[in-house]
């Protein structure tokens, strides 16, 4: 019991943001995480998973020929082709909203931002799915696509996504639309879209954007990522609110619309979630303070769907 | 309602905060980066009016509990039955006048109105502050002191045989209050309110102080005798016949149609019965007596209204006086002295054996006996007015007759002494000028023109002795013309002659003047008062005869009767009651309203718990409201991030 409570203790995945923040840099406490997460999951975390494992498949009609393994035909006297490390099971791309509103905390001294959030469980994402043997893609776009990185697999692929995620800064407005659009018409192949954005987006075109992506064959999941302070209005009777990326503001008297706002941020989500589950995309409301563990596992749920 | 501290009312100001914050506080605010803005104006566009009104209920929650909080802190009260008051000074006018012995039911009039006051007192506390002012008997000053005090001079009070003077009474009390230090005033009248009682409608009192007044007394009719007339109004002459006329009251409804049976009596003896329909009057003859006073009363059967049912009246029979003139009085007062001695009022007689005699220019002045009186005339010439004086300076009279510069007509002034030369219009006239210190006081028993024009008093040799200013003669004055010569002439002679005697219709409660040399009065209940040196004693309300004497010997006798107007019973009714009082006047009927009535500014029951007992329950409910939002939909969405994820699975 002692072990097992000590071990938890240790597990990154189930530290809070803000003490995780204290560990070090992106690629430390995405492994950090990633370990304790599958930890977590009690089993091996290298049977199963190694991406250094290749096989060999029948040939089908069709195949590249350059891809047939001729020893193997030479042992058994048929075809076999290689399946080498970047032909995956699965495509992955992380898209990553990098617009000024995920710069954004409510407690800065204290609660990371959901910038710092986004890039770390995206970061982990990237790890688990490359050990999975999955091919990790990532862009990164506010207005427009500012990054991105093709999908690929190997453990070369995972450092060079943290380190293009740890270089990532918020700013810019979000035009989430015309960048999943974009997105959507890269991507040729079908595999799995995680959306990391705070949703603080033109609804409708964002909208229009995910059903795009899944019409298109893609595996959509989308973390919404929310800051505590956006849930529960800070303790001020009165105050004079404005958007970072629109300059936009509104008066607000705290106190007298508390309860309201709290009843609106839930409506709000609850709308986010029935607009996208009935087009099969998977919608995951992550607070920012609390453990990644939690959207892990909602990834692997999603993960495991697919097979 | 009222209040302890009123004073701390002026924090009700204080309201001001909460609705200045609620219309201005958006005047100074901070700024902060807020990225999830669209839930915010979600939040706006969504519970715009729910908003609004949650903050208007909270900003009456907040004002009303702060008005809570001042109205506690002003110590605020309720007016209400049986609760305590702030110190009050009240003046209980009392109507004890004649109409107040009324019997109504089985009690009379008097004793409801005293268990009125009583009442009130029972309601009152240490600190109030009171005056009895019996309005039956205004010549009594009124009775300040404490609730006991008050309370025996209530208990003590009876009606008073008088006339009430309720406008004069409320008037005297007001007068009263203005001495008081107490803020709270109040005069509380218990009357039967007989509209007689109020002799000026002139709004007595304004609007400066609540009166209380009962209204519940019942209306009544009442049957009285209002007059009595001894021969006719000339003094009755030993040995001849005199008659006595009675009147009754006049009927106050055409069904009043009830007569009155008298009896009238002299000297203890019944000397005539009769009955009488209401308004009209009889006569019943008397048989002859001797020298000396005579005393009687006419007498109804009793009702409800005892006092006015029977009538006094006194008179002296007596010889005729003897009379002399000396010089020339005057054609008209000649022939006026003619007549009354053809009819036996006076006789003729020679200065040395006069009771009166009638100077004209002050001849025989020094001549008359002792114990004669004198009428002085003037002369028609004013040159003959040195010898005027010297005469009235060797006769011991202190005056002088003067020469005046007064021209054009005057009148002899009304109300003075003598009734009858009221009015009496004065052409020609002397000034009457005192000279040195009299030797007894005198008296003005007219004036004209701003000076005396009749003076009586008593002369050097105790002999008295009336002076008049002009000449009886036409160009003198109106007199010698009129119809009252002959009663002048009547009234000199019989006054004068130490004679007098005729009865004469006094009220209770009036001054009598006392004759000279009296030194006591004795009361209609027998005890004897001394004559002070004002020479006029002041009757008491009750109704009888008033004895002057000296020493022994009983000088004149005065039959004092309840004034005719206490008879008449009419009411004042609601609006006659405000004209004659003011408009603070607070009528209060039967049905025992009046203790409820009585303490304008009674103190209910402090207001300060139950306000702050609201003031927890608005503030209760002002938390209530400011956090019903969360804990409601905290219940019923519960939208967290494991409800959502498992939306998705």
């Amino acid at each position: 019991m002692t072990d097992q409570t000590s071990s938890a203790a240790r597990r990154a995945d189930l530290l809070a943001p803000s003490d995780l923040a204290q560990l070090g840099g992106i690629e430390f406490i995405a492994r950090e995480v990633v370990e304790g997460f599958i930890m977590g999951l009690h089993r091996s975390p290298h049977r199963g998973f190694s991406a250094e494992y290749a096989e060999l498949r029948a040939y089908q009609a069709g195949d590249d020929l350059r891809y047939i393994d001729w020893r193997m035909y030479g042992r058994s006297d048929r075809y076999y082709v290689k399946q080498f490390e970047e032909e995956t099971n699965l495509r992955a791309y992380l898209l990553l909203d990098v617009s000024e509103s995920m710069g954004w905390s409510s407690d800065p001294d204290v609660q990371p931002t959901k910038m710092w959030y986004a890039r770390h469980l995206a970061a982990s994402l990237a790890l688990i799915l490359l050990r999975q043997g999955d091919s990790v893609g990532m862009a990164a776009f506010h207005d427009r696509i500012v990054d991105r990185v093709q999908a690929r697999g190997g453990r070369r692929q995972w450092h060079e996504v943290a380190r293009r995620l740890g270089a990532l800064e918020a700013g810019g407005g979000t035009s989430a639309e015309s960048a999943l659009r974009e997105l959507a018409i890269r991507l040729r192949r079908r595999g799995l879209v995680v959306l990391l954005s705070d949703l603080l987006v033109q609804r409708e075109g964002t909208l229009t954007a995910l059903k795009f992506l899944r019409h298109h064959g893609h595996e959509v999941l989308v973390f919404h990522l929310i800051d505590p302070g956006e849930r529960e209005l800070p303790p001020a009777s009165e105050a004079r609110f404005y958007d970072p990326e629109t300059d936009q503001e509104l008066l607000v008297s705290v106190a007298d619309i508390r309860s309201e706002y709290r009843e609106a941020v839930g409506e709000a989500l609850a709308e986010w979630q029935r607009d996208l589950r009935p087009h099969g995309i998977g919608y995951e409301v992550v607070d920012t303070d609390r453990p990644m563990a939690r959207a892990l596992r909602a990834y692997l749920r999603k993960r495991e769907r697919l097979g | 309602m009222g209040a302890l501290s009123p004073l701390f009312l002026l924090a009700g100001a204080a309201i001001a905060v909460p609705i200045w914050l609620h219309l201005f506080q958006r005047h100074e605010t901070r700024r902060l980066s807020f990225p999830a803005l669209r839930y915010l104006e979600r939040t706006e566009r969504e519970h715009a009016r729910q908003i609004r009104l949650r903050q208007i209920l909270l900003m009456l929650a907040r004002v009303g509990a702060l008005l809570l909080l001042v109205g506690a802190g002003a110590r605020l009260f309720f007016a209400g039955r049986g609760a305590s008051h702030p110190p009050t000074a009240v003046v209980i006018v009392l109507d004890n006048s004649m109409s107040s012995g009324r019997v109504a039911g089985e009690l009379r009039v008097l004793d409801e109105l005293k268990a009125l006051a009583l009442e009130t007192l029972d309601a009152a506390t240490a600190e109030d502050r009171f005056w009895v002012v019996r309005a039956g008997e205004p010549w009594l000053p009124a009775i300040p002191g404490s609730e006991a005090e008050a309370r025996a001079a209530v208990e003590a009070t009876e009606p008073s045989d008088a006339a009430g003077d309720l406008s004069a009474a409320l008037e005297r009390a007001a007068r009263l209050l203005e001495t008081s230090t107490l803020e709270q005033r109040e005069i509380h009248l218990l009357s039967d309110l007989q509209a007689s009682a109020f002799p000026r409608m002139d709004d007595a009192l304004g609007d400066e102080v609540p009166v209380l007044v009962w209204t519940g007394a019942e209306p009544a009719t009442n049957r009285a005798l209002v007059s009595v007339t001894v021969g006719a109004g000339l003094p009755p002459l030993e040995g001849r016949r005199t008659e006595v006329t009675v009147g009754a009251l006049e009927a106050t409804t055409d069904a009043d149609t009830a007569h009155v049976p008298l009896r009238l009596v002299v000297n203890e003896r019944i000397r005539g019965a009769a009955t009488l329909p209401p308004g009209a009057q009889t006569t019943i003859a008397l048989p002859p007596s001797g020298s000396g006073w005579v005393r009687g009363y006419a007498d109804a059967d009793p009702d409800a209204l005892r006092a006015d049912d029977r009538r006094y009246f006194a008179y002296r029979s007596r010889p005729a006086p003897a009379v002399a003139v000396a010089g020339d009085p005057g054609l008209f007062f000649r022939e006026a002295l003619a007549v009354l001695e053809e009819a036996e009022r006076i006789r003729a007689v020679s200065v040395d054996g006069a009771d009166l005699l009638l100077s004209s220019e002050g001849a025989g002045l020094a001549e008359r006996p002792s114990g004669a009186a004198a009428l002085v005339l003037p002369p028609d010439d004013p040159t003959l007015l040195p010898a005027l004086n010297r005469r009235l300076a060797d006769a011991g009279i202190p005056w002088r007759v003067e020469p005046t510069r007064a021209s054009g007509e005057s009148r002899i002034e009304e109300g003075g002494p003598v009734p009858l030369l009221s009015g009496v219009r004065v052409r020609r006239s002397y000034g009457l000028r005192l000279e040195g210190d009299p030797p007894a006081p005198v008296r003005t028993l007219a004036e004209a023109a701003g000076g005396p024009w009749a003076v009586d008093g008593t002369d050097a040799s105790g002999r008295r002795y009336l002076l008049v200013a002009s000449p009886l003669d036409a160009d003198g004055t109106s007199l010698p013309v009129s119809t009252a010569m002959l009663r002048f002439a009547e009234w000199v002679t019989g006054e004068w002659s130490g004679a007098g005697g005729v009865h004469m219709e006094r009220e209770t409660g009036s001054r009598l003047p006392a004759p000279a040399g009296a030194t006591h009065v004795r009361l209609p209940g027998g005890e004897e008062v001394e004559v002070d040196g004002t020479r006029t004693v002041r009757a008491t309300g009750r109704a009888g005869f008033y004895a002057f004497l000296a020493a022994d010997t009983v000088l004149s006798v005065a039959a004092l009767n309840p004034p005719v107007s206490e008879s008449r019973l009419e009411r004042l009714d609601s609006d006659r009651l405000e004209a004659a009082i003011g408009s603070r006047v607070v009528e209060v009927g039967r049905g025992g309203a009046w203790e409820s009535a009585v303490f304008r500014a009674r103190q209910g029951p402090e207001l300060w718990w139950p306000f702050l007992l609201v003031v927890l329950v608005l503030l209760a409910a002002e938390g209530l409201m400011a956090t019903s939002g969360q804990r409601r939909r905290t219940a019923s969405v519960p939208l967290t991030p494991e409800t959502v994820t498992r939306g998705v699975e």
